[in-house]
């Protein structure tokens, strides 16, 4: 492996690359969901990504990049009243390895 | 007749045709010679030209015919209820279904004969009774049961006048003397010879209301004397008497060849009675006097282990039907099916024909048109997938509330279900959790809830417990 996952989180924001409030429910009232991703051991320039799925499909993928030698990362939706439900993001590397899968909800 | 007739013909209509040819075979051995097998052929032959001027059009004739024929049928019972009695009062019920009629038992014509003109020389009156085949319990009062074995010197000691039933008449079955010092009905005719006495008149009443045959010895005038139905003749000779006797009780002369000629007449009437049931059976499943329209479920059968049905282009077919009235009108929609086969089907797009041996119909019920004559069946693989469990949350969680992290167990479930169907699915999830009344953490739990076609796997429970954890907000 080019580089490590060492955490990942959903949360509802980020302060100076620091994921705010960890949660796997989201109130709809919120604004933003964010899906927060951080790396180690990044020894070059490399592409991630973080595909977001409510109830399986497939709602927004979004391309992330690596620096090495140590990166955070984020991405994020925003929260509509039509998105409640459960959701999850899947990380992935550039060959669609999951990395690691994120599960929460979005409710009331 | 094509040979796709034999083809529409069912195990019933075989056992249909057995079952009736055999019972009218039955019925001609067990009443043949007697008054009701005549009546009966008479009420036969009126039935079928009814239905002959029927099928012509003659509408007064058909229903005359028609009421006769059903008036014709109750008369017979209640006219010859006695004969009928008889018939299966003399039977039993091994011989009523498959033995044969027990009839006029053999008597010993020679020793009858010799006794009764060994009488008539010595001038000792008599009179001897053999039944026929009816039951003579009403006519015949009295008597002594005697139960004797025939022979010339017991019929001439019982009629010697010293002997006190010499008065009356003894009855005759087979070889036995049933019961002698009888007393018999007599006949109010008016033109019979003044000369003759009560045992003319007796013999005479008797035979006249049954088919016995009654022999009389006339005392005065040493005279041997036959009554049969309503003639009384002379007997002239031993001889003339055993072979009147013989022609009574149905013996043959030659055994052997008798035998023989009662098997060929056997076989013909059992043909007989085949080509008849058969001839009406016919008659009435080929008839096509009626049509229906009927929609049916199509049965989809012997499926593999391991595939399902995704969907087909037809569920039921619409079948034509043509039958005889009162076959089509007594059509069940249970009694009617269709099937296929898809024991050879694989997964994927599968065409079937529809024709007529998958369609499965009662007896008597001929398929003339059918749409659709052919079904498309998607097929696919079952197969069994494993899948995380992921909670639906509900509602909203009261301020200053968060959940922050979830356990599961179990988090992953086995699943089964058709191939194409799980290869689309990611997640199972629960049924919708509420987060209202959530204010701390804790458990709970939650069903799956599975698409249809999609079923747990073997061994899976149907609970999820949920441990949740809740943090204050910052």
């Amino acid at each position: 492996m080019r580089y490590a996952l060492t955490s990942a989180v959903m949360c509802e924001g980020i302060q100076e690359e620091i994921p705010l409030n960890p949660t796997i429910v989201f109130s709809v009232g919120h604004g933003n969901a964010y899906c927060w991703s951080a790396f180690d051991q990044i020894a070059q320039k490399e592409i991630i990504y973080h595909f977001w799925y409510r109830k399986d499909r497939l709602v927004a993928s979004i391309k992330l990049v690596l620096q090495p030698p140590r990166w955070a990362t984020y991405s994020s939706i925003r929260l509509r009243d039509a998105d409640k439900g459960p959701w999850r993001v899947d990380i992935t590397d550039s060959d669609n390895h999951v990395l690691k899968t994120l599960r929460f909800s979005i409710s009331d | 007749m094509s040979i796709d007739f034999f083809y529409t013909i069912h195990w019933q209509d075989v056992v249909d045709i057995a079952l009736n040819s055999y019972i009218l075979y039955r019925l001609y051995t067990l009443f043949r010679g007697t008054n009701t097998f005549r009546v009966l052929i008479g009420i036969a032959c009126l039935w079928f030209i009814q239905r002959i001027s029927s099928s012509m059009g003659f509408l007064v004739t058909s229903w005359a015919l028609q009421g006769i024929t059903a008036a014709a049928a109750l008369i017979i019972i209640v006219v010859f209820r006695n004969e009928i009695r008889s018939v299966f009062q003399t039977q039993n019920w091994q011989a009523l279904f498959w033995g044969s009629p027990k009839g006029a038992e053999h008597s010993d014509a020679d020793q009858i004969a010799d006794a009764l003109f060994a009488l008539a020389e010595k001038r000792i009156g008599a009179i001897l009774v053999f039944p026929g085949k009816e039951d003579l319990s009403e006519l015949i009062h009295g008597g002594i049961p005697w139960q004797g074995t025939v022979s010339t010197e017991m019929i001439v000691s019982i009629f010697w006048p010293g002997n006190p039933v010499h008065d009356g008449a003894a009855v005759i079955i087979g070889n036995q003397i049933k019961t002698v010092g009888s007393i018999l009905p007599l006949t109010d005719r008016t033109d019979l010879p003044s000369h003759w006495g009560t045992r003319h008149r007796a013999a005479a009443g008797l035979t006249e209301r049954s088919d016995a045959l009654a022999v009389i010895v006339s005392e005065e005038r040493g005279r041997v004397m036959m009554s049969k139905g309503t003639v009384i003749s002379e007997i002239k000779t031993p001889r003339e008497m055993k072979l009147t006797l013989q022609s009574h009780l149905n013996i043959q002369e030659s055994p052997e060849k008798g035998i023989q000629s009662e098997k060929f007449r056997k076989a013909m009437v059992a043909v007989l009675s085949f080509v008849l049931v058969a001839s009406a059976w016919v008659g009435l499943s080929r008839g096509r006097d009626t049509l229906i329209s009927l929609d049916v479920p199509i049965h989809y059968q012997n499926l593999r282990t391991g595939i399902e049905i995704v969907e087909t282009s037809a569920n039921t077919v619409r079948l034509q039907l043509s039958g005889f009235s009162t076959l089509i009108n007594a059509v069940r929609p249970d009694q009617i099916a269709i099937k296929i086969d898809l024991g050879a089907a694989e997964p994927g797009n599968n065409t079937f024909q529809i024709n007529a041996p998958n369609v499965s119909l009662p007896p008597g019920i001929a398929l003339t048109g059918l749409s659709p004559s052919r079904v498309e069946v998607l097929l696919d693989a079952v197969t069994t997938r494993t899948l995380p469990v992921q909670v639906d949350w509900t509602g909203k969680l009261r301020d200053g509330l968060s959940l922050t992290a979830v356990r599961l167990e179990p988090s992953v479930l086995a699943v089964k279900g058709r191939t194409q169907l799980l290869d689309e699915l990611k997640t199972v999830y629960t049924e919708k959790v509420p987060l209202d009344t959530i204010t701390k953490s804790g458990s709970l739990e939650a069903k799956p809830v599975l698409e249809d076609a999609v079923r747990l796997g073997e061994g899976q429970k149907g609970t999820i417990i949920v441990h949740y954890e809740v943090t204050q907000r910052n």
